[in-house]
């Protein structure tokens, strides 16, 4: 350890003003080989996976305390974390384990970390981010921001505290760290698609029961059966169209430099079972300007299946996917470049934020982004039209639960068009 | 209004007596003379139909051309009788069943509307044509990629034999949407990047099954809830909509994605929601959505987006830097593009300058099928793939069944109510 011990850096950090912590943190880097602890809070595959990603991106990372509602996916997480190349940089004792639904407050209060990990599901995100800043921690957050209006509100909120106490918001909106993302939208920007008049954005790809667990009732709770099985679940996860497509969709926020001012969406379960969530959404989004969007996005099994956004200007169409990112019309281009893993650069850019007391806070962009999705997603299960200044101001839906506690609570409804009430 | 010089009983007391050949040929030296007066048939008396017929009514009134209505067909007698009442004829005049409208084009009639539910239109119009009829034709013309092909085919037969054909995509005929097309092609909007075409409004009829009731009998009384009958609604009524992107763009997508469900349908075998994705090529794509479901959003209408501005498709033309555009004025008979529609049909018969509106409702018919298929099965589908043989898809040959030839042989079977499409299963 270095000469400033963690908890003289906090303790102080704590009485400072947010420019003293900013100086503070830029020397404390930049005298090099100090530990970043980090917090994880919500140990299943993503945490996990994102856990690794920050290991991977900086040698000073160490895991320092894990929480989450059970107990059996912390301790697949530790094992996973002890096994990894990493495991003589997993510093969570026993004392450093949390469990339950108030887990997070203790993660985000141990003293040992200054970066705590979010991977919980979406529903959580808002409250858990709000906790870690006003702890005055660093955040890596996954994406989705949330699942409501009321939590987007809280989390652009806690963007601003963060921003005013100079601590990091990451986003698990890899996207933004990907080299040939970050390239085409740079070409974007510079006009080598003229100006933007439409675009089209789709997540169509495999039921989640491919890649995710879905768990028996047997003899849980229902707030424990719900919980495990969160992606199934629009208050949990805000339906695949959130917690999924939000990707795409914050790319094409990210081209435009803005957010729609009205959606008009369609959706259904075609094949779907689990849950309350529906298997397929698309919705037509208006911009400002007249440009218009149409986001489409689909977990079914079978289908043609694409994961890709087409930015559509006056002189060209940039085209993005997972693998590639080009131009065509009158200034043609394809990225030729390497990029890094981008689930690693994301926390490399995060740190070294941290390290040059830049804090980098995209809290605000996947906010938006998920607004976006989540606008969506309300029209389509209301089968109204919805306005962007409405849903943000005026939009009561809120799924907190009223209490979070392992209980019997009901099976949600599947939401039906002229029937589910907006609110 | 020029006075019509002779009775209606008269007229059809005469034209009861001479051969389809006859009239055939009759009809052409009238023209070639000027034309005393235009006769009328309808097939399919329904609430379209007589609407439909009202319409040609009313452009002739318009036109001051006589016209008279010599046959009248539909699947049940009791509709095509009341409409013989409603216009004072004579029930000889009537003709019913599946064969109905064989009867209508062995008929004197110069001009054949034909209005009976879309499944029937190709076997319908191809009848009309080989009897020398002008045809007015409702939307759609197909429910499957056959039947549009078939509509093309003898479209183009019509051009050959100078048949007037005329099709109830009326916005064509709209004096707004003209001007939108004008606007569109002197390149003030500039090149049409996006848009979105919508006919999002309430659940349609529905029928349900009666006691003993015939599955043919059922099906054509519940047309709008099957597929076989309607080509669905995406087909049936959002091909409106499509059909202004196919004519402002000028071109047809070349793929189409999209998806679909039943969230509130009751009877038949359709979907209450769709959405494409309609890809044009060089940079165009097009939303289309439409919802028959009650309590929701509605909105009908069409919207453009261009390099220089945004339009709806019955305008205005919006641009970011305004440009003077000087329209010209577009006929509206009546103030209805749907009387329009019938004004241009009649001017062209009488003119001897037979317009032919066959091709554009086929491809657009065909677009709404595209998407459909898409929405049905999950898949990514190609325009070549239903139009071209060359392409070995199994939807270019796909046909709709019961369809006109199994009404016709007494075979039909209806699909099993609520039992629907399941994408990525089909």
């Amino acid at each position: 350890m270095t000469v400033l011990s963690r908890r003289d850096l906090l303790k102080g950090a704590a009485a400072a003003s947010a420019t003293a912590i900013l100086t503070l943190n830029g020397a404390v880097f930049a005298a090099g080989g100090d530990r970043i602890g980090v917090a994880l809070i919500g140990c299943g595959g993503r945490g996990t996976g994102a856990a690794l990603d920050c290991l991977t991106a900086d040698p000073s990372v160490e895991i320092v305390a894990l929480a989450d509602l059970f107990k059996d996916r912390l301790e697949s997480c530790l094992k996973q974390l002890r096994e990894s190349p990493f495991a003589n940089r997993i510093k969570v004792t026993e004392n450093t384990c949390f469990i339950g639904f108030d887990a997070y407050q203790k993660a985000v209060a141990a003293n040992q970390a200054m970066l705590v990990i979010e991977a919980c599901p979406p529903h959580f995100r808002p409250l858990h981010v709000k906790a870690a800043i006003e702890a005055g921690k660093h955040v890596f957050m996954e994406k989705p921001a949330g699942v409501d209006p009321a939590g987007i509100r809280s989390l652009l909120a806690t963007a601003d505290l963060a921003d005013s106490k100079g601590l990091s918001i990451t986003a698990g909106t890899q996207r933004r760290h990907q080299a040939h993302y970050i390239e085409t939208i740079r070409r974007i920007a510079d006009g080598q698609i003229g100006q933007i008049r439409s675009a089209t954005c789709f997540w169509n790809g495999a039921d989640m029961l491919g890649y995710w667990q879905w768990y028996e009732k047997n003899n849980l709770s229902g707030m424990e059966w719900q919980c495990r099985n969160w992606p199934w679940y629009t208050w949990l996860s805000g339906d695949h169209i959130v917690e999924q497509h939000v990707h795409n969709l914050d790319v094409v926020n990210w081209a435009i430099n803005g957010h729609p001012i009205s959606a008009m969406g369609m959706g259904g379960r075609q094949l779907r079972t689990l849950g309350n969530i529906y298997d397929h959404f698309a919705v037509d989004f208006e911009y400002a300007d007249g440009v218009r969007v149409t986001s489409m996005c689909r977990q079914i099994n079978g289908c043609s299946d694409r994961v890709c956004e087409y930015i559509i200007g006056t002189t060209g169409v940039a085209y993005l996917d997972g693998s590639n990112g080009r131009i065509e019309g009158a200034k043609p281009w394809t990225f030729t470049g390497q990029g890094e893993n981008p689930y690693v650069q994301e926390h490399k850019d995060l740190i070294a934020g941290i390290r040059s007391g830049k804090p980098l806070n995209e809290a605000r962009h996947v906010a938006e982004s998920t607004m976006t999705a989540i606008l969506g997603r309300m029209s389509a299960y209301t089968g109204n039209a919805l306005k962007w200044d409405w849903a943000m101001k005026s939009s009561k839906l809120d799924y907190t639960p009223e209490k979070y506690e392992f209980i019997d609570i009901p099976e949600p409804q599947v939401a039906i068009p002229g029937k589910t009430k907006l609110v | 209004m020029k006075q019509i010089s002779f009775s209606r009983r008269d007229f059809l007391k005469s034209t009861a007596a001479v051969s389809a050949a006859a009239v055939i040929s009759q009809a052409g030296a009238v023209y070639a003379a000027g034309p005393e007066k235009i006769r009328l048939a309808l097939v399919g008396c329904g609430g379209r139909g007589n609407g439909a017929l009202s319409d040609c009514i009313n452009a002739a009134k318009y036109l001051n051309i006589p016209v008279e209505i010599v046959a009248l067909a539909d699947h049940f007698k009791d509709r095509a009788l009341k409409t013989a009442e409603q216009h004072g004829l004579s029930p000889d005049i009537c003709f019913d069943g599946p064969a109905g409208y064989k009867k209508v084009m062995e008929s004197i009639a110069d001009v054949v509307l034909l209005v009976t539910p879309p499944a029937f239109r190709p076997t319908q119009f191809e009848a009309a044509i080989n009897a020398g009829k002008h045809v007015f034709m409702e939307k759609p013309v197909a429910v499957d990629a056959p039947g549009a092909r078939k509509i093309m085919e003898v479209g183009e037969i019509a051009k050959q034999k100078k048949l007037c054909v005329v099709a109830g995509t009326q916005r064509r005929y709209a004096a707004n949407y003209r001007k939108t097309k004008f606007a569109i092609e002197q390149g003030a909007l500039g090149p049409i990047l996006g848009g979105a075409v919508y006919w999002c409004g309430g659940k349609l009829w529905h029928q349900e099954r009666r006691d003993g009731e015939s599955d043919a009998d059922y099906m054509v009384r519940n047309w709008v809830s099957f597929t076989e009958m309607s080509g669905d609604h995406i087909v049936e009524q959002h091909i409106h909509n499509i059909d202004i992107a196919n004519w402002f763009i000028g071109r047809t997508p070349k793929l189409a994605i999209g998806f679909g469900g039943r969230a509130r349908r009751k009877t038949g075998n359709q979907f209450d929601f769709f959405n494409v994705d309609f890809d044009y090529d060089e940079g165009c794509r097009i939303h289309s959505m439409c919802r028959q479901v009650n309590g929701c959003y509605n909105q009908v209408s069409e919207l453009f987006t261009g390099s220089n501005g945004t339009t709806y498709g019955s305008g205005p033309v919006k641009l970011i830097k305004a440009v003077d555009i000087k329209y010209p004025d577009y006929e509206q008979a009546n103030g209805s593009e749907m009387v329009q529609e019938h004004v241009e049909l009649l001017r062209g018969i009488i003119d001897g300058k037979p317009i032919n509106a066959a091709k554009d409702v086929a491809e657009s018919t065909l677009t709404a099928i595209m998407g459909r298929i898409s929405a049905y099965t999950g898949q990514l589908v190609r325009w070549r793939d239903l139009t071209d043989a060359s392409s070995n898809s199994p939807w270019y040959n796909l046909k709709l069944t019961p369809g006109s030839e199994e009404f016709e042989n007494g075979t039909v079977k209806a699909p099993a109510d609520d039992v629907i499409a399941i994408p990525g299963q089909a």
